[in-house]
């Protein structure tokens, strides 16, 4: 099951089998579809393994540099109001190159839906720490596990976020091991945008196979790790 | 004195087949027998997927460099590869084509994964190195990343499988067609009964395993024959374990799936 809005001839998509993106993009497909708003939205994208999505919605697609997804789709959102916006990064691009533009653009309470990815590593590169790696996990930089008195915990973004917007934000954590909770959290950003009077958040905690080198049952019993890390649910 | 030999092998294969493995083993057995011997792997950005070639030369002498133009064997392991190698062979090249041989390994009940290790078992034959000295590199290999054992005996079997089908069958070596093209499974596979309906599209499923994890009811697995995307087995539905859930359908990343009830 295909949602309207994919391109046919850009199928099998570029990422890896396994990926979360697939999932997730399965799921804004959906939304766009329940809104009927593929001619209206923009989709913009980051640097990151979230630029192999750029061929595959029939939707307008901006490809920005790294981190500087929010304010590019927040200038397109303040010059074309009527426009739905979506800007979909990764936790690299998010909460760490693009940390300042994510956090003003909450603070000033633009009216757009940022996307965020979440799966505690930079994936395209091969697997490097990011903000977000757990503490004890190995990644291709912290071969013997990531020491937290040295790097600093995990961050935890819409937690931070949901402190410097106002009473009309919208933010969630959801996990793709429900694709429907995911697809129903976007819907409801993709409302609050509607309603143009507060900033929009979604963290999706997502899955690696490739970096995390782990088949699909032990992907799954690691990414149970990362939700009860993690709270999941509505945050504001 | 030993004869002057330098030997240039490519193989090339989907990515994730294990095409840099074979090259590893090759360059570590040709250095434990007192060869010289340079690897050197090239693919894309793609760390999955892309196509993967695995240089390797073997010689008495030193190399200097570690590419080169046209290969003495060349090992090609899925289709997509044959445009890639299209420069490098000419009409002295041994061309060893193991395309499709999957089916050999589910005969014997080794896992599929082993297949790069069935491949090198075959061109063992070809190369001037001793059985025991590909052997022991091969397990020094899979011990140094903690590998369960079985998949360890299975990978050997595997070897020894590929090595017999290799010296017993000598009619794989053949030319390259340039235009040659490949049978592409076009259509959906299907399971049904009277009550429910199951397809899978085999150009889109990229066999991660997500639908066989998740599964409530264990109904599904990897004992399809056809290949999907990446030359690796599609996943088939038991369709009498079958509940129709749907849960498979939402959760495959590439929307290969499609469940569906029968009205009644």
């Amino acid at each position: 099951m295909t949602p309207k809005c994919f391109k046919k001839e850009s199928q099998p998509t570029y990422f890896c089998p396994g990926c979360g993106y697939g999932i997730i993009l399965k799921a804004l497909g959906f939304a766009i579809d329940k809104f009927n708003i593929a001619n209206t939205s923009v989709i913009g994208l980051d640097i990151g393994c979230s630029l192999l999505a750029w061929d595959l919605f029939k939707v307008d697609t901006i490809q920005t540099h790294h981190g500087r997804t929010t304010p590019t789709m927040a200038g397109f959102k303040m010059a074309k109001p009527e426009t739905v916006v979506f800007a979909i990064m990764g936790d690299g691009g998010g909460y760490a190159i693009g940390l300042q533009a994510l956090l003003h653009s909450a603070h000033r309470n633009d009216p757009i839906s940022v996307i965020l990815v979440n799966n505690t590593l930079y994936a395209m590169t091969g697997g490097q720490m990011a903000p977000t790696t757990l503490s004890q996990e190995k990644t291709e930089t912290t071969p013997s596990g990531r020491d937290t008195d040295k790097t600093g915990l995990p961050f935890r973004g819409p937690e931070i976020i949901a402190k410097l917007t106002n009473k009309y934000a919208y933010i969630a954590r959801a996990s793709i091991r429900h694709p429907l909770v995911v697809q129903e959290y976007i819907e409801k950003a993709i409302k609050n945008q509607q309603k143009g009077k507060g900033f929009s958040f979604v963290e999706i905690l997502s899955v690696c196979p490739t970096n995390w080198k782990t088949d699909a049952h032990s992907t799954f019993d690691f990414l149970s790790k990362i939700e009860h890390h993690y709270n999941m649910g509505e945050i504001k | 004195m030993k004869n002057e030999t330098n030997l240039k092998i490519l193989i090339a294969g989907e990515g994730g087949q294990g095409v840099q493995a074979i090259g590893q083993v090759v360059n570590e057995a040709a250095i434990l027998c007192d060869y010289e011997s340079v690897y050197i792997p090239n693919y894309g950005v793609e760390q999955r997927g892309g196509i993967s070639l695995a240089y390797v030369q073997i010689s008495h002498s030193l190399i200097l460099y570690p590419k080169f133009k046209i290969a003495d064997l060349l090992v090609v392991m899925c289709n997509r590869a044959i445009e890639r190698v299209q420069n490098y062979y000419d009409y002295k090249t041994k061309i060893i084509n193991v395309i499709g041989l999957e089916d050999k390994l589910t005969e014997h009940n080794i896992n599929y994964r082993a297949y790069n290790m069935f491949v090198l078992g075959i061109i063992s034959e070809f190369l001037p190195l001793k059985k025991d000295s590909l052997i022991g590199v091969l397990v020094e290999k899979f011990k140094a990343k903690n590998i369960s054992a079985s998949l360890l005996t299975q990978n050997q079997q595997a070897f020894l499988l590929g090595r017999a089908y290799g010296i017993r069958m000598p009619h794989y070596i053949f030319k390259l067609n340039p235009r040659h093209t490949f049978r592409e499974k076009k259509e959906k596979i299907v399971f049904s009964d009277d009550k429910k309906i199951w397809k899978i599209d085999p150009r889109q499923c990229k066999s991660c395993g997500i639908c066989i994890h998740r599964c409530p009811v264990k109904a599904l697995s990897f004992n399809s024959k056809v290949a999907g995307v990446y030359s690796m087995p599609t996943s088939t539905c038991d369709i009498e374990k079958c509940i129709a859930c749907g849960l498979c359908e939402r959760v495959c990343p590439d929307s290969a799936i499609e469940v569906k009830k029968k009205a009644k």
